[in-house]
């Protein structure tokens, strides 16, 4: 219980240092947002009237809690002209959309890097092992704009199996999710190898293998088992990295999530747009973090969750 | 087991639930742009895209704009002038709104009278200033009365039209999510940003479109707009792809590119304010040692016309017979000779900073000038700067060279807040002003300031021939090319007419024909 209390409360720290953090970097960007947005023929009376309504003319710190006070009473409204726009609306939009796409790309990531994982490691040295870590480098390294334009041209123009863009159809949101998930397995099939051969000659699997189990039994059931912890520890810290690789694949596959939305905000320098999809990214990290501690808990009880160091 | 597999699965279903749209009609045209409109409201649109869909797709005004930047009639068809300070506009008669209710005098008076109430906030406030009153005298007459005769007025009369009703009612606010108006096109949804759903307008004053439905569908990345309309998930994308891409499309079976003479002009900016720059031989040297014939044949592959001034020929202000700048690298240097700036034993005879934004093919087409400078002896530092740091240097005057365009030209009255002396931005006017090249000339301050004072048209024409002929002799801008308005247009969709301001009009004439 402790625990939960303690975890909550430094989430609750995190979101307000993130919220300060993006109204500093927000008015460290040089130009004026608002004589920006009025462009070329405003007058200085428009643009010092747009700056009130902008909250430009309030200090940082008032402008965050500003921006907190209108979230919490679901108020709040983009910080840009008409100001018409409710930030909970959107969110309740973009973030079930980057949601699905982020749970597929992690399932996708799962389904390919964990069993290209373990047969690397049974196959260690062998062509099979160097062919698929070959792939796992190529794969971390290649951006997504490139790998999603490479995906388009082949399964949506030359094969024109699925849509290109957009979220029309419910297959729409395969390729994307493909984009995003071939990092993330190539990471986790790179990590999982490394996992397994470590766990390989440990007692517990040699007096499985003894028992005569069979090989199945023994992979999957006692290696993989203890090799899963650091697995899904980094499958954990990548959901981040899911998340801001989200900005890039939504934008290429004109996916209407908050990647979207925060892209939207910041081309219309709608501050509160900014700020609220930070404060998303930050909560959801932090709660992925948390749930991977719990997660690695049920999967080996050798795990405690705990504050204290052991 | 099963259970876990089930709390794992529960969630998934969920967002799989809430994932695909309505299917669109059938008969939807899928109309590309590169960013939503953030309002459909006109009194209250700021960019480009918000401008073009509620001011040309769904509330039109008492004028609108004709392809030589002439107002001509739209939801009033006759215009007189009582004296120079009155306007007696007409309605047409049996006007609609596309709720079905009329349209009359009142709600032109009300669209007017809301731009100055604080409540509506809306940042055209000050352009309209200039207006004193506006009444009506019966269902159908409308007087506008101006502080002081001011001819510029004319082209902002294609201020959309909105119900008065609408605008009193307490939800005024969300008008600019479900607007009326009595455009071409009438609103349908707006579920997301991306996708805004329009119908034909059958209450429409010429009659409803032949397009059914009309999907406005945003698409920020530029090959996937390309290859949305490869693949024939979108049917039209109006000036929003760049020459390279073009060239791709250019070779699709499906698709037809229409390119013709536009309106946004593209300059350098000198700082005439640098001591360098204050010398008009400097600024020539400079234009002519730019190859501009070869940048628009390489750079924009054709898509653009060399300019000879800030208006474009089309613009009915234009002054025929500016003498042409063609490359001349021989009379740049002996300019720079004469300038004070000889060539030295070693480095160059100039160097000076560009400022340019980062997009990738403003920046190419810089680095291209640079290098063709470079050949006389100007050595130029490219500046790209992040827009917002871009335009703030822009406004304040802090630059020596600084490229930009101004889309779409369509009142001469711009050269009046480009080159007169009154428009030179300081921060006693907040840097409102576009003289920030900071020329000065008292002949040129007072012919742009009689044609704005006057609704004669030969008066006018006069006043601008003087002026462009004294800017392309003083030259504190060197006015580069006019940029094509292209539209890539699926086969199957005819009779769209490109318009030279990329406006979206032209879609009110399209028809979707089967093959």
């Amino acid at each position: 219980m402790r625990f939960w209390l303690r975890k909550a409360g430094g989430t609750l720290l995190a979101a307000l240092g993130a919220t300060l953090l993006v109204s500093l970097f927000l008015d460290l960007i040089p130009g004026d947002p608002a004589a920006i947005l009025l462009g070329e023929q405003a007058q200085s009376l428009d643009v010092a009237a747009l700056r009130r309504q902008m909250w430009l003319d309030r200090p940082l710190p008032v402008q965050a809690w500003l921006f907190l006070e209108e979230l919490a009473t679901g108020e709040l409204r983009s910080s840009v002209p008409p100001f018409q726009e409710r930030v909970w609306g959107r969110l309740a939009e973009a973030v079930p959309k980057t949601g699905l796409l982020a749970l597929l790309a992690m399932a996708c990531a799962l389904a390919i890097g964990l069993p290209l994982g373990v047969l690397s490691a049974r196959r260690a040295g062998r062509a099979v092992d160097r062919a698929a870590m070959g792939l796992a480098v190529l794969a971390i390294s290649a951006p997504a704009f490139l790998v999603g334009q490479a995906l388009i041209l082949a399964f949506g123009i030359r094969l024109g199996w699925l849509p290109i863009a957009g979220d029309d159809s419910s297959a729409a949101v395969l390729l994307p999710a493909l984009t995003l998930g071939l990092a993330l397995s190539a990471l986790l099939s790179r990590v999982t190898r490394a996992s397994m051969l470590e766990v390989q000659g440990k007692e517990w699997v040699l007096s499985a293998r003894a028992r005569g189990l069979s090989e199945r039994k023994v992979t999957w059931r006692y290696a993989f088992r203890s090799a899963a912890v650091p697995i899904l520890t980094i499958a954990g810290l990548q959901f981040g990295g899911v998340l801001t690789g989200a900005v890039v694949v939504e934008k290429v596959f004109n996916w209407p999530g908050l990647g979207t939305y925060l892209l939207t905000s910041i081309e219309r320098r709608d501050y509160n747009g900014v700020r609220a999809c930070v404060l998303v990214f930050t909560l959801t990290y932090l709660a992925v973090n948390l749930l991977t501690d719990a997660v690695c808990a049920w999967v080996d009880p050798r795990v405690r969750l705990s504050t204290k160091a052991p | 087991m099963l259970a876990r597999v089930r709390t794992v699965l529960a969630p998934v279903a969920l967002l799989l639930a809430a994932c695909p749209r309505a299917p669109l009609p059938p008969d939807t045209v899928v109309l590309l742009v590169e960013t939503p409109p953030e309002t459909l409201d006109r009194r209250l649109a700021l960019s480009a895209v918000a401008e073009n869909v509620s001011g040309n797709l769904l509330e039109p005004g008492l004028l609108r704009v004709g392809e030589d930047g002439r107002p001509v009639p739209d939801l009033a068809d006759r215009v007189e002038q009582i004296d120079p300070v009155t306007f007696h506009f007409e309605l047409r008669p049996g006007l609609r709104f596309s709720d079905g209710s009329l349209l009359t005098a009142d709600d032109v008076v009300a669209t007017f009278r809301s731009l100055a109430d604080p409540a509506l906030a809306s940042p055209l406030a000050t352009k309209y200033s200039e207006i004193e009153r506006v009444e009506a005298r019966s269902d159908r007459d409308v007087e506008v009365t101006l502080r002081r005769p001011f001819a510029p007025f004319l082209v902002d009369m294609q201020l959309g039209i909105v119900p008065a009703r609408r605008q009193a009612a307490p939800g005024q606010s969300a008008f600019g999510r479900h607007p009326i108006g009595a455009g071409p096109f009438r609103f349908v949804s707006w579920d997301d940003d991306e996708h805004l759903l329009l119908e034909a307008n059958p209450t429409y004053y010429a009659g409803a479109p032949a397009i059914g439905h009309l999907l406005v569908e945003t698409v920020r990345d530029e090959t996937t707009r390309a290859l949305e309309l490869r693949s024939g998930a979108a049917d039209i994308a109006i000036n929003a792809l760049s020459p390279p891409l073009l060239k791709e499309l250019e070779a699709v079976p499906s698709l037809r590119i229409l390119s013709q003479p536009g309106a946004d002009a593209a300059y350098l900016m000198f700082q005439t304010s640098d001591p360098v720059l204050a010398d008009s031989r400097v600024r020539r040297a400079i234009a002519l040692a730019i190859d501009r014939a070869a940048i628009v044949r390489y750079k924009f592959l054709g898509h653009a016309h060399l300019a000879d001034s800030l208006l474009p020929p089309s613009n009915w202000a234009h002054a025929p017979g500016l003498p042409a700048v063609h490359r001349d690298l021989a009379q740049a240097e002996a300019l720079l000779d004469a300038a004070g700036h000889p060539q030295p034993a070693a480095g160059p005879r100039l160097r000076l900073d560009y400022a340019i934004s980062t997009d990738r093919f403003r920046r190419s087409v810089a680095e291209a000038m640079a290098a063709q400078l470079a050949e006389a002896g100007i050595e130029v530092r490219l500046r790209p700067l992040e827009f917002g740091t871009f335009f703030s240097d822009v406004r304040k005057g802090s630059f020596e060279l600084a490229s930009l365009k101004w889309v779409p030209i369509v009142e001469p009255d711009l050269l009046y807040w480009v080159f007169a002396s009154p428009s030179i931005p300081t921060p006693g006017n907040g840097y409102a002003g576009g003289n920030r090249e900071r020329f000065r000339d008292v002949e040129l301050d007072g012919w742009l300031a009689e044609a704005r004072g006057t609704t004669d048209e030969a008066i006018r024409r006069a006043d601008y021939a003087r002026a462009q002929a004294r800017l392309a002799q003083a030259m504190p801008y060197f006015p580069l090319w006019y940029e094509d308005s292209v539209a890539v247009v699926r086969r199957d969709l005819e009779g769209f007419v490109p318009s030279a301001f990329g406006y979206f009009t032209g879609l009110a004439q399209a028809r979707r024909v089967r093959p």
